[in-house]
């Protein structure tokens, strides 16, 4: 039984690696992220038209009802980094693991809950419990921007040559964005260093469904009556407080198979075969009373932030590329941060200022740091429900995002007349061009219909406080119709030199 | 470890900790137009038309009296193009990536010790370098892609004789390269209304907002009185945007003008290009100032100027 611990120790390990090297830095790892998202749960359901998420669920699904859930102890972040915090944290407890309430009904009534009010359209209780999301959040909330800052400040200092080390771009990094980030790994470590995987049999909806599917596992955990000697040493050992001593019995639905109490034993009485289990081992989930909670928690879920909600508008923002409408995207996003973590030029910010619940934890474009380049379209390949819809390159560089304003009383060449033109050299589409002005000037104008919003002009204007050019959200992205250009009057080579 | 083994430490560490000091160049070694260049024979100017942008660049150096007149044995060289813009080469916002190549090629053969490019980019740092192709032609020719997307790469210095533009942020390279070879491209610009040699050093600066923030031109104009200037300026005016620059729409914009400049003074070779762009050099604000600041010669008449046509 060693062997089998190892192996999920090991594959664990990798997995884990590869997902804080991506998650931290994107622009070198990026490869792994798309790999690692492709292996998740979320993404199997959300995608679920798609061949690939077909896949990755009738994967999951059939190792599961196999051999239980091995998810949770190798390819899920958040169980991996549970297990991380478990290894920095339990040395200091005195208390070993001791065995949990099962707490079925309440994770039922939890799971159905956040489904129910999702299906309704309002995700964001989902949003908070789902573990991608919540992995995705802590990263791209805390480490990726203090990543991104010690990559910053020692790159210099190495060489000014490009290296490995020195191509992180800035991420920002404010305590307003990151304060909930710091409450969920906050919450998250006080769980685990006091009750192991207590988040995954209770909170964790991604648990509720494997859960749910290992009470028909094929192949499971047993203790063998005969050998055991009641040294409760599996009981210690494991995180999840599935294991009952006193009756002998493991409760396998709760099971995260990380195989450690069966390393733990001494005389090898924890057996992983083919074992139907005893009738009563299924009292642990009784089945009335969580079937119940389901109902009650689904129907509930469903109505509820409904009437609740009823009269908040989301506020308007500048959505990533491919979000199409704020209505549908504040309804698919389960904030996972991914586009946040991917965007090179750090233009889409983890959290909107909060208007509505319906926006809060979602992402949105912010070009202090940056411009939505127009070239890439990296967020709407990266999402995993598709709350930022796919978007071919040559289409993303005319979809419009956003629609310019420009405030001539604000502008340099109005207010010192002098002559500026940040916006109108930035604009890709020319949407703000320079046409001459008085004092042989020249001044912006701008044209709303070839605008794509991109921030290009607002970001490099350098009025300040108040930026003289600004980009506004469009309540819908569409794509604009470039003019065919006038070919130039003159565009050879010349007979001889004009000088 | 006790006080006194720990004060060895530290001191020893500091004594190794190589402390650089901001660059200050004196006068004659910075003159290097007036200083190498014999008496007599060599142009002040050289713009040849009609070839491929290698074949021109060839021609103009030959004119110029070789590249070896600039370059030296174990010197530290930089090339800066313009990089500015996450386009393809065809779409002529950028230098073409054949220039950076064989220039940097040829400061080897000249006996260049190493050879650095980079630019303060607009666009996104990475997507510029590798779609301008010029990261690849770089690491062809066996240069030195920089970063400079960082404050922390740029030295503040002072510029004294600057009207609006008395300081600056500085990328290191500039300040500690033997010689610098400024490449930009020739193109229409909505702000500036012209970019080239001048404008294309607002690439070595950190922080450009200040210059639109302040006053454009004259502090184009102003960056010109810096102690160290370009010891040559090679302007590619191959695929001339002549329109909607620096970046362009497409190329729709482009004009197959075939030609390249090349020139130790920033002001004359600024003023030829100008009329490559059929503007008029007075239109461009910055020439004239430049010029007023003593620092190159705007009157084409006073030069010496080798045209070529191949």
């Amino acid at each position: 039984m060693h062997r089998i611990k190892n192996i999920r120790l090991l594959a664990g390990l990798a997995v884990l690696t590869g997902f804080i090297l991506a998650w931290l830095r994107f622009d070198t790892f990026g490869t792994a992220a798309t790999l690692l998202e492709h292996t998740q749960f979320v993404y199997g359901i959300f995608e679920l038209p798609l061949i690939s998420a077909a896949v990755a669920i009738l994967a999951l699904t059939i190792t599961t009802l196999l051999v239980g859930r091995v998810y949770c102890s190798t390819l899920c972040p958040l169980g991996l980094l549970q297990d991380l915090i478990a290894r920095l944290t339990r040395r200091f407890n005195k208390k070993p693991y001791q065995r949990l309430a099962p707490h079925s009904s309440m994770h039922a009534l939890i799971f159905a809950l956040a489904a129910g009010s999702a299906l309704a359209g309002f995700i964001l209780p989902l949003a908070i419990i789902e573990p991608f999301s919540t992995f995705g959040q802590i990263f791209a909330g805390i480490f990726q921007p203090l990543t991104a800052r010690f990559f910053s400040v020692t790159a210099p200092l190495l060489s000014t040559g490009i290296n490995w080390l020195g191509q992180a771009s800035a991420k920002p990094f404010s305590v307003a964005n990151s304060l909930i980030s710091l409450l969920l790994l906050a919450g998250l470590t006080i769980a685990v260093y006091r009750a192991g995987r207590i988040y995954c049999n209770t909170i964790c909806p991604v648990g509720a469904i494997l859960r749910f599917a290992s009470r028909f596992s094929l192949f499971r955990l047993t203790i063998d009556q005969e050998a055991c000697t009641s040294c409760r040493l599996c009981e210690k050992a494991c995180k999840a407080g599935c294991i009952d001593v006193a009756q002998k019995t493991i409760d396998f639905s709760r099971c995260v198979s990380c195989y450690n109490c069966a390393a733990s034993c001494n005389f090898s009485a924890i057996k992983f075969g083919r074992t139907m289990p005893a009738a009563d081992q299924q009292t642990s989930i009784p089945g009335r009373r969580t079937a119940l909670a389901a109902l009650a928690g689904m129907v509930a879920g469903y109505f509820l932030p409904e009437t609740l909600l009823a009269d908040s508008q989301a506020p308007a923002q500048i959505l990533p590329p491919g979000a199409m409408t704020a209505e549908r995207f504040y309804q698919t996003c389960i904030s996972c941060h991914l586009c946040v973590t991917a965007c090179p030029s750090s233009v889409i910010q983890p959290h909107a200022p909060p208007g509505s619940p319906r926006s809060l934890l979602k992402p949105a474009l912010n070009f202090e740091l940056g411009m939505c380049e127009q070239n890439c379209n990296l967020c709407s390949q990266i999402c995993p429900v598709n709350a930022i819809q796919p978007i071919a390159a040559e289409k993303k560089r005319l979809m419009k995002i956003g629609e310019v304003e420009y405030k001539k009383h604000l502008c340099v060449v109005e207010t010192d007349g002098k002559d500026c033109g940040a916006c109108a050299e930035h604009c890709p589409t020319q949407a703000v061009r320079m046409v001459p002005y008085k004092n042989n000037l020249m001044i912006p104008q701008t044209d709303p219909a070839i605008c794509i919003g991109c921030g290009s002009c607002e970001h490099i204007c350098p009025v300040r406080p108040d930026r003289a050019i600004i980009v506004h959200p469009v309540p819908m992205q569409t794509f604009i119709e470039m003019p065919e250009p006038e070919a130039l009057p003159d565009a050879g080579q010349p007979a001889e030199f004009p000088f | 470890m006790d006080r006194r083994s720990f004060i060895s430490l530290v001191s020893a560490l500091a004594a190794t900790y190589n402390f650089k000091l901001p660059y200050r160049a004196r006068a004659e070694e910075l003159s290097l137009a007036s200083g190498t260049a014999p008496a007599g024979g060599l142009p002040d100017l050289v713009a040849v038309m009609g070839g491929t942008p290698v074949e021109m660049l060839d021609r103009a150096l030959a004119a110029a009296g070789g590249l070896g007149r600039f370059v030296k044995q174990g010197q530290k060289v930089l090339v800066k193009p313009n990089i500015g813009w996450d386009k393809t080469p065809e779409e002529g916002a950028n230098t073409n990536p054949s220039l950076v190549k064989h220039l940097i090629e040829l400061c080897f053969k000249a006996g260049a010790k190493e050879v650095n490019v980079f630019d303060n980019t607009c666009n996104q740092w990475q997507a510029c370098y590798s779609n301008s192709q010029i990261e690849t032609a770089v690491k062809e020719a066996g240069g030195t892609m920089l970063m400079a997307h960082e404050e922390s790469y740029y030295t503040e210095i002072d510029l004294p004789r600057g009207v609006a533009l008395k300081k600056a942020k500085v990328h290191k390279a500039w300040l500690e390269s033997d010689v610098i070879i400024n490449l930009p491209v020739l193109k229409h610009h909505g702000g500036a209304r012209m970019t080239a040699a001048m404008k294309n050093l607002m690439g070595v600066v950190w922080d450009r907002r200040h210059y639109h923030r302040t006053d454009l031109h004259q502090c184009i104009a102003d960056f010109t009185t810096i102690d160290k200037k370009p010891t040559l300026n090679i302007i590619d005016a191959y695929n001339v945007m002549m329109r909607n620059g620096p970046r362009g729409v497409s190329t729709a914009d482009l004009a197959t003008k075939k030609m390249l400049l090349l020139s130790t003074d920033m002001v004359a070779i600024d003023t030829a290009a100008s009329r490559i762009l059929e503007a008029q050099p007075d239109e461009i604000a910055y020439i004239a100032m430049a010029a007023a600041l003593n620092t190159g010669v705007a009157d084409l008449s006073k030069l010496k100027i080798e045209r070529i046509t191949i």
